[in-house]
């Protein structure tokens, strides 16, 4: 008895890949409430009038919610979704198991290395570590064991769909959600490259065996290991979008062959646009700055332009199919608001495109650039795409994961229903005070905007108070609302009522 | 439907809204791209600069010596004000944790600025300006740069470079 | 089911109505954003 149906999907599920689903996410949800803690210390630290750690502990605790929010909840929730996307989703199975767990393994005591080196001070390096600034060895080694990890965890997808072919699960094309999850998996191998070119050199230097690295080298090759696991993240989000509008609405793709495309664009067009984040650096000249980040990367903005319309209007015309066809906006007045996985869902796309979207477009021209780089405008945006977007579509995307693999109800489903919204205000906060500071110059990674100890002082505008005001109080909110995410989904996962099978 | 296999008609033409989006999408896509080449040319806002690798940090120190005995007009905090010729090549060097040394530059004069780090990456953003470089070390990296508004500025750091990161901060003065 | 998009009515049909006003919000927002930067950037130092 391996396979059982899902009661609520009809989906055939493999035994070993819910087991795999299952720690993936718990894991994953565990790494963020770290993440998240850290998120509260150094959100309150940046606010003026509570500026809570000393400066050591401040850049530590980034350190460590850079990496454990960034790289670890997010990668152990896509390894999830591969699963989920090649085994699940196929009605068939996965196969090599043990491999799962193999990948499961190193990504954790990868993770661990990293933890705890950063926890006894020996990597106070911020998670872009870059050169000459140096972490002990055991950190580079925990990051390389952990990219390992994922690597062997991407592959699966591969193995996975190629004997779900042999075993006729699909004939011609993969669902759209499995075809996203492959993009993010194509993605993410080319990605994990680059992280070893990188991370093992540094790890004999840090250790002494390699004399000298190039700073302006080392910056090139981190972000292209850094910048296009942005892109595999936006495919998992995508693919989890366009699954909650099929799961939660019945919706479909207005026209598949437009979003597929726009999947392959985001697969040519984002691996070399991570030139973006040396746009002010001494080592490339101006032409091929231009040439790289603008051509390139306006392709794969596009891309999310066509998503950002596919999959509101897939929901749309379910819903008017279902009968709510008044006006411009009876569907979305009529739509399931009360559910988390699609209020989720719906906000993320809006606090993705609104937030995150438009202001990435804006700081990755050339020109546009100079007054935005390094400063807390950056900040700001990317809690817009890979908070206000990918984290908050994989928290709806976990409100399905109950059901379907835990085989548990939601405990608490009415504060369920509130918490995306009340992460969405939170985060939105966030990142609009972070922009709007960063807009008037106030830098990112900085632990004291009033300079304590400096020969000179430079006064902000004083509006710059109010901004990092929002931010501080926004942090206070998306944190009430993490820890709502985290208590019902570990909950549920423990203590939920068990629905039939 | 994005958790089934598509049917076989999935490529079904394009409706009405569809292409609309996806044309103005481009559209606007295309617009913001060719902006960058265009704006290089009629809006000049491309920072003009020039890098050069330095093999030698003491040959740097050493220019970045010369230019403070010869220019030197006075000092504050310990840190030298220079006030070198206008249209010449200035040197600005970063370290942990301070901006060396204080540069007094005169309006509408254009310099050529070469910024340089002695140890590790750091990021120099001039306020209330709001213009930010990285500065790596082992690059010198030459700014032309033509001030336009006159007034006292700050650099402050803006790439994290240790304990004291926050505390470095240096000053620029255009008259 | 599959007969439904042979007709050729379907291509000249609005499906998303309501999405595609909410797209071209989102695209307003977008280009007031943009053109807002070019306020900010003209105070730059290189430009005459
Ligand atoms: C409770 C929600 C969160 C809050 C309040 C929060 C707050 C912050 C703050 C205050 C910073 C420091 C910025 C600085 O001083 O330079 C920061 C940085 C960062 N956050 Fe978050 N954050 C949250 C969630 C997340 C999540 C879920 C992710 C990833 C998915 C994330 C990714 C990052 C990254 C990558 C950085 C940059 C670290 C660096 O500069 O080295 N944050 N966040
Ligand atoms: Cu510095
Ligand atoms: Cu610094």
């Amino acid at each position: 008895m391996e396979f059982r149906t899902c009661s609520f999907t009809g989906l055939k599920i493999h035994k070993p890949a819910e087991d795999l689903i299952k720690w993936n996410v718990i894991t994953a949800v565990l790494f963020l409430t770290l993440g998240g803690l850290m998120g509260l210390l150094i959100g309150i630290t940046r606010w003026p009038s509570v500026h809570y750690l000393d400066p050591t502990y401040y850049y530590r605790y980034l350190t460590l919610h850079g990496f454990d929010a960034l790289l670890v909840w997010i990668i152990f929730f896509e390894v999830a979704l591969v699963h989920f996307t090649s085994a699940v989703l196929l009605n068939t199975r996965t196969v090599i198991p043990s491999a799962g767990w193999i990948a499961y393994s190193l990504m954790l005591i990868g993770a661990i290395f990293v933890n705890i080196t950063t926890f006894a001070g020996k990597a106070d390096v911020l998670f872009t570590s870059y050169v000459p600034l140096k972490a002990s060895g055991v950190y580079y080694t925990g990051v390389i064991i952990f990219a390992v990890g994922a690597l062997t965890a991407f592959g699966h997808f591969f193995a996975n769909i190629i004997q779900a072919k042999r075993d006729g699960a699909y004939k011609h094309s993969l669902p759209l959600g499995s075809f996203g999850m492959a993009a993010a998996s194509i993605i993410a191998v080319v990605t994990l490259a680059h992280g070893a070119v990188i991370m093992i050199p540094t790890l004999l230097w840090s250790i002494g065996l390699i004399k000298y690295l190039d700073p302006g080298t080392y910056r090139l090759i981190f972000w292209g290991l850094g910048h296009p696991s942005q892109q595999i993240n936006v495919c998992a989000m995508v693919a989890a979008w366009y699954m909650v509008s099929a799961f939660v609405l019945g919706g479909k793709p207005v026209n598949e062959k437009l979003s597929r495309t726009a999947f392959v664009l985001y697969i040519f067009f984002i691996n070399v646009a991570s030139e973006h984040h040396l746009l002010v650096d001494p080592i490339f000249s101006n032409w091929h700055k231009i040439i790289n980040t603008s051509y390139v990367m306006h392709l794969a903005v596009f891309a999310s332009m066509v998503h950002a319309f596919a999959i509101p209007a897939s929901m749309e015309v379910a819903l008017r199919e279902k009968g709510y066809t008044n006006g411009l906006f009876e569907w979305l007045k009529k739509a399931p608001w009360g559910n988390p996985a699609f209020s989720g869902t719906f906000l993320s796309i809006i606090g993705f495109g609104f937030l995150g979207g438009t202001t990435g477009v804006i700081a990755g021209t050339e020109q546009f650039n100079i007054i935005r780089h390094n400063t807390f405008f950056i900040t700001g945006h990317f809690h817009g795409t890979v908070v206000v977007g990918t984290t908050l579509a994989f928290m709806a995307f976990s409100y399905l994961l109950m059901p379907y693999i835990f085989k548990r109800e939601l405990i608490m489903p009415r504060l369920a229903s509130v918490q995306p919204y009340l992460y969405f205000i939170g985060v939105s906060m966030v990142s609009i005070g972070m922009m709007a500071a960063g807009a008037l110059g106030v830098p990112r990674r900085h632990w004291d905007i009033t300079f304590s100890g400096a020969p000179f002082s430079f006064t902000f505008d004083p509006s710059v108070d109010m901004f990092l005001s929002i931010m501080g109080l926004g942090t206070l909110l998306a944190v009430f609302a993490g820890v709502i995410y985290v208590v019902v989904i570990i909950g549920s996962a423990l203590f939920g009522r068990r629905v039939a099978p | 439907m994005a958790i089934k296999e598509p049917e076989r008609i999935w490529w079904k033409p394009y409706t009405w809204d569809e292409k609309f989006w996806v044309a103005v999408a481009l559209l606007w896509m295309l617009t913001t791209f060719t902006f960058m080449p265009v704006y290089h040319f009629i809006g000049k806002q491309n920072p003009p600069f020039e890098t050069y690798r330095v093999r030698n940090p003491e040959q740097f120190t050493a220019l970045v010596d010369a230019m403070v005995e010869k220019y030197k007009v006075g000092e504050e905090e310990g840190i030298p004000v220079v006030h070198p010729e206008p249209g010449s090549d200035v040197f600005l060097q970063a370290s942990m944790w301070q901006w060396y040394p204080i540069l007094q530059l005169e309006k509408g004069k254009t310099y050529r600025i070469h910024v340089y780090s002695l140890d590790i990456v750091h990021g120099m953003s001039i306020l209330p300006i709001n213009m930010n470089f990285m500065v790596l070390p082992d690059y010198d990296y030459v700014l032309t740069l033509t001030p336009t508004t006159s007034g006292e500025y700050h650099i402050v750091c803006n790439e994290y470079c240790g304990l004291g990161h926050h505390m470095m901060v240096g000053k620029l003065y255009v008259k | 089911m599959a007969d439904k998009y042979d007709d050729e009515e379907h291509r000249n049909k609005i499906e998303a109505p309501g999405t595609l006003a909410l797209s071209l919000i989102f695209l307003v927002v977008f280009m007031v954003l943009w053109f807002l930067h070019f306020k900010w950037l003209v105070e730059v130092w290189w430009v005459e």
